[in-house]
């Protein structure tokens, strides 16, 4: 059959589209970060999509809960089984909707927020909001985080096109970036970051005077987004204060909270104040001088946490179910694994040296 | 005899080249990687507002905003490898890595102040003096402590920002001193953004 010379042209009009398509999805593939060393957290949103099976419990914040809980601890202990859809410096807007794109997935029984970013009421600085924003799935929920996160300089067209923020980066490729090119590596364990190695607490910082101690007002209307969002869904919100100890969070902010909470009838913990009854030792249980835990620290705060959440919710043990069994097994594996490359390195090196070694040391 | 089919291919394979020549030639107009020099994972990810700022455009200019210990005067953007070498060794250190472990800030511990520093393409820059206590003076000779009255007397002149916060801005450099309950209960200097 003959095909006319006007069929033969919108075929290639197509065929040109398709391949054009192709050559830009890759060359964005290729040039944005992969996050593979160095700064793994710019991994943890996607890797969250990686999951095959359902979460009672879904903790979000920033760096004080995916550095400080182990949802593995959780589910060895009490069967509860939980992810932690942090990311760094993840402001509260962006909580809010990192949790409204869990709920398109799932829809957990308990969801824990970490407090400290209601310290923070403006968009902070575009390096973080691609580490929390990039790795989400395309959705309205994505747009509209954008939109709340975005920096003077940033454009939403280059969070839905990412090719055209990163694509100077062309100068920059790693091996890092063909070597994951198709597919990369987990990063973290239900979105926990694992470090084993100690730096005990020595002296902090000066707790800085403030002329204003009031947290800004769009830190509880999110508050109230994400309290409505709960309701809407069944599910039960707790505030916590990880018991971190820098950067300081000051008695006039957690009065705030704390009223927020009294008033809306969540529970707010303020772990700082039970670090003695959780057991936390800031001499040998966390990794940076007492700003974060490390693998000792996140395992004791799970373990008193799993028994706060055992007591007061109604959270199914699922451990003698098969599939969630096999699944956490193989989890298991690779935590264990894991401590084990860690453990090898600080006895081989003195220190975790794929980290230093990624971060230029 | 012309060949329509081919003559589109063509002229479609010119606009994928241009297109693909727009694109890494670096038409965005998002200057944030501009601002740094580079969209580079560790540039992207540095964690504090400093490190946005072009190291080429750091240079101590404090003018009166000096700070005083063992005789020697330094200042935000001084190097911190000048400033130990003038006042001395710290008698302790902290570094804050920031969440992604990128852009620490390193506090150094002194007897009535602390000092916090910064990278600048490989140069540890002073990027924060905060007054401790009573036992050391500003230049201007304002302490903790001091009644407001008095600090409203200094020699250089402050901006009321409301809440008790006055600032003073010398080059990139500000000054600000807090007041709460009629006594100066904070002073800091830190570069203007």
């Amino acid at each position: 059959m003959k095909i006319s010379k006007t069929l033969k042209t919108w075929l290639g009009i197509a065929l040109f589209l398709v391949i054009l398509l192709a050559l830009l999805f890759a060359a964005q593939r290729l040039l944005m970060p992969k996050y593979m060393s160095g700064i793994p957290e710019g991994a943890l949103p996607a890797e969250y999509y990686r999951e095959t099976t359902d979460h009672d419990v879904i903790f979000v914040g920033d760096c004080e809960v995916y550095e400080n809980f182990s949802p593995m601890t959780l589910w060895e202990e009490y069967g509860i089984t939980s992810y932690i859809r942090g990311g760094p410096e993840q402001l509260i807007w962006q909580s809010y909707y990192t949790l409204e794109d869990t709920l398109r997935h799932e829809t957990p029984k308990v969801v824990v927020f970490n407090v400290l970013s209601m310290s923070l009421g403006e968009p902070q600085s575009e390096a973080y909001n691609r580490m929390n924003l990039d790795g989400l799935r395309l959705s309205s929920t994505k747009l509209d985080a954008v939109r709340a996160s975005m920096t003077e300089d940033e454009t939403l067209l280059s969070y839905l096109f990412p090719l055209l923020r990163f694509h100077s980066r062309w100068s920059e490729l790693s091996k890092d970036d063909f070597k994951y090119f198709f597919k990369t590596d987990p990063v973290a364990h239900n979105g926990y970051l694992m470090r084993i190695d100690v730096k005990p607490k020595t002296q902090l910082p000066s707790k800085p005077v403030l002329d204003d101690y009031t947290l800004p007002a769009i830190g509880f209307e999110y508050l109230d987004k994400m309290q409505a969002l709960c309701k809407d869904n069944g599910i039960q919100l707790i505030l916590i204060k990880s018991p971190s100890e820098y950067p300081y969070w000051y008695e006039e902010w957690d009065a705030q909270v704390a009223a927020w909470a009294e008033q809306n009838e969540v529970p707010y913990l303020n772990m700082l104040l039970l670090s003695d009854e959780i057991g936390i030792d800031m001499q040998t249980d966390t990794y940076d001088g007492g700003m974060h835990l490390n693998l000792s620290g996140a395992e004791k705060l799970s373990t008193w946490f799993g028994a706060y959440l055992t007591e007061n919710y109604a959270l199914e043990d699922h451990r003698s179910d098969p599939v969630y069994a096999d699944v956490y097994a193989a989890k298991k594996a690779a935590y264990d694994a894991e401590i084990a490359d860690q453990q090898r390195q600080i006895d081989e090196y003195g220190k975790l040296i794929d980290i230093e070694r990624a971060n230029g040391n | 005899m012309k060949k329509p089919f081919l003559h589109t291919v063509s002229l479609m394979m010119a606009a994928m080249l241009l297109l693909g020549t727009l694109l890494l030639s670096g038409c965005s107009n998002n200057s944030s990687a501009e601002e740094s020099g580079s969209t580079s994972e560790s540039s992207l990810t540095s964690g504090t507002d400093v490190v946005f700022v072009d190291p080429s455009q750091v240079r101590p200019d404090y003018g009166k905003l000096g700070f005083e210990s063992n005789g020697f005067t330094f200042g935000i953007y001084d190097t911190m490898d000048d400033i130990i070498a003038g006042i001395g060794d710290p008698n302790g250190t902290f570094e804050a890595a920031s969440c992604a472990y990128q852009g620490n800030d390193y506090f150094y511990y002194y007897s009535g102040f602390e000092l916090m520093a910064n990278d600048f393409d490989g140069v540890q820059r002073l990027t924060h003096i905060t007054v401790i206590d009573d036992t050391v003076s500003t230049p201007q000779g304002i302490t903790i402590g001091m009644a407001a009255i008095d600090f409203t007397a200094s020699s250089i002149s402050f901006t009321d920002e409301g809440n008790g916060k006055f600032t003073h801005q010398e080059g990139s450099c500000i000054m600000q001193v807090i007041i709460k309950n009629d006594k100066v209960s904070a002073i800091e200097y830190y570069p203007a953004k």
